[in-house]
């Protein structure tokens, strides 16, 4: 009978580690500059002549 | 070959107990890599000012206004044609090469991908150190953007014979890869630059050495990993169902004579104009948001707002790709194309003039940024129902034309029209309505292609007995 060889969990766990962990550092800095839709806006000064 | 060997496609068929989930991350790693090409915006600036910089010295702290005022340097509108190029001979090099890649096997087409890619990033740097820009055209243009288009066909055809049972979230998932592949290169690029600047030097042609380097070994990762399901394989207590969706072939369809189907050039036009649709908000999107809401939004955050919407896009592709294997590729773009309607219409509407709500104008520019990348992603899954899992990544290369196509239609339509209202003396926010409107146009025009998309005549079925000979196995199409 064939012996069936699994591929280690770990190995799959490592694999996605590989491409996740840069991805999820880009996805962190894009999220950091999207807050800056957030933020905000810039108080609204009033024209001279209505001060 | 020799020492190549290792790259054929029976050296890559996946022996009993392989786990499919690494096929995934090794799609993946051919993705990310090749989606920098989204973020070749961050080399314009420094490449606008080399002769400049190796000149005046260090002053130029922050380099000022576009177009550096020395003569010798590069214009902005002559690498402008860097990025045109490489997406250019993605299209070509995605439909020229789909069917070599279904001959050789997916391992073999990373592999070329990955030395095209990488070796368009060192040319480059040539290029920049001896400053001769046909070099960096041919480099990034030509050769990266070749490994561009097989490299973002290569797992395809690969993932949706692991993934019989899910082929839509398989393959959304190494697209999305693609989207997210701008999220590493921009920053990458930049802080690479900031360690290589010095007096004289913006550090550009160390950037892309250094790039091309990383990316030459995060897609050899995919080369090793990616492996050929063994004939008759399936995935465990799975079975193909006994009676497949209307649309779902268990038939197979060569290249070549998928070519000639309506159903192809149905599902061309559906991808165009979903594209085009699309492109129209991301052209505009961070004027628009400012112009829709003045005084409230500044340009920092509209700046914000087109990284968001990168996000949906990216996020975008794995989910409607994933949904699309419980609803049906059809109803799906259904929903790309009628949901898309609604909300082009909806989003002028919900300015200061109208609704004054800029979380639901943003919360519409999401949902129509999440199908637009959802089209691409889901696109792979629709060919493989209709024309089977043969030569689909062959297929969907020459699709990829629709891609070309759109690039160009999209921006051309919203320059022109803009500038037609403007000269019209229109004002901004109602010139944003009218490039919507037309959008809706071209959503419709999708609508109606894919509801005549039928069943391809089994006219065009591959016949292995009457075929002359294939070039692709048909083992490899019952996997």
């Amino acid at each position: 009978m064939e012996q069936v060889k699994k591929t280690p969990a770990v190995l799959v766990l490592l694999a996605w580690l590989f491409v996740g962990v840069p991805w999820g550092w880009g996805v962190a800095q894009l999220w950091k500059n999207a807050q800056k839709l957030f933020q905000s806006p810039p108080a609204v000064t009033a024209p001279a002549s209505q001060k | 070959m020799g020492a190549f060997s290792f790259l054929d496609r029976s050296h890559s068929v996946a022996p009993s107990g392989f786990n499919r989930w690494l096929v995934p991350t090794a799609a993946l790693s051919i993705h990310l890599a090749i989606g920098q090409v989204y973020a070749f915006s961050v080399f314009k600036k420094p490449l606008n000012y080399l002769i400049q910089v190796g000149s005046a010295g260090g002053g130029l702290k922050a380099l000022p206004g576009m177009d550096s005022p020395n003569p010798g340097d590069w214009k902005f509108t002559a690498l402008g044609w860097i990025f045109s190029l490489a997406i250019v001979f993605l299209g070509l090099s995605a439909a020229v090469f789909g069917k070599w890649l279904e001959r050789v096997g997916p391992r073999m087409a990373m592999f070329a991908s990955a030395v095209c890619f990488a070796g368009g990033f060192f040319v480059s740097s040539v290029g920049i150190q001896v400053h001769q820009l046909w070099l960096i055209y041919l480099g990034y243009g030509v050769l990266g953007g070749t490994g561009l288009g097989l490299g973002y066909i290569s797992p395809v055809s690969t993932l949706i014979k692991w993934f019989p049972d899910r082929p839509g979230m398989a393959t959304g998932m190494a697209i999305m890869g693609f989207g997210g592949g701008a999220l590493i290169g921009a920053p990458l690029a930049t802080r690479l630059m900031a360690a290589f600047r010095t007096e004289h030097d913006l550090g550009v042609e160390k950037t892309f050495l250094v790039m091309g380097a990383i990316y030459f070994v995060a897609m050899m990762f995919g080369v090793f990993t990616v492996r050929i399901p063994r004939e008759g394989w399936k995935p465990e207590g799975w079975t193909a169902p006994a009676k497949p969706k209307a649309l779902v072939t268990t038939n197979n369809v060569e290249v070549n004579k998928a070519f000639t189907t309506p159903q192809f050039w149905l599902l061309w036009v559906v991808l165009c104009m979903n594209v085009t649709a699309g492109i129209g908000i991301l052209e505009q999107a961070a004027p628009m948001i400012q112009e829709l809401f003045k005084g409230r939004i500044t340009a920092v955050a509209a700046g914000g707002f087109v990284a968001l919407l990168s996000l949906f896009n990216m996020g975008g592709r794995f989910v409607w790709s994933s949904v699309s294997d419980y609803l049906g590729r059809k109803n799906t773009y259904y929903a790309f194309f009628v949901l898309g309607c609604m909300l082009y219409y909806l989003a002028p509407r919900t300015g200061a003039s109208g609704l004054n709500s800029v979380p639901l104008f943003v919360a519409t520019t999401a949902v129509i940024l999440s199908m637009y990348g959802g089209g691409f992603a889901t696109v792979p899954a629709y060919l493989r129902d209709l024309f089977g899992t043969m030569e689909v990544g062959a297929i969907h290369g020459r699709l990829l034309t629709a891609w070309s196509a759109a690039g160009v239609l999209g921006p051309v339509l919203v320059n022109y029209i803009r500038e037609y209202e403007k000269n019209q003396g229109v004002p901004l926010t109602d010139a944003y309505s009218t490039v919507l409107y037309v959008m809706v146009g071209l959503l419709i025009v999708g609508l109606i292609a894919n509801s005549l998309v039928r069943p391809v005549n089994p006219k065009y079925w591959y016949n292995a007995e009457t075929a002359p000979t294939s070039t692709t196995t048909l083992a490899s199409a019952t996997d």
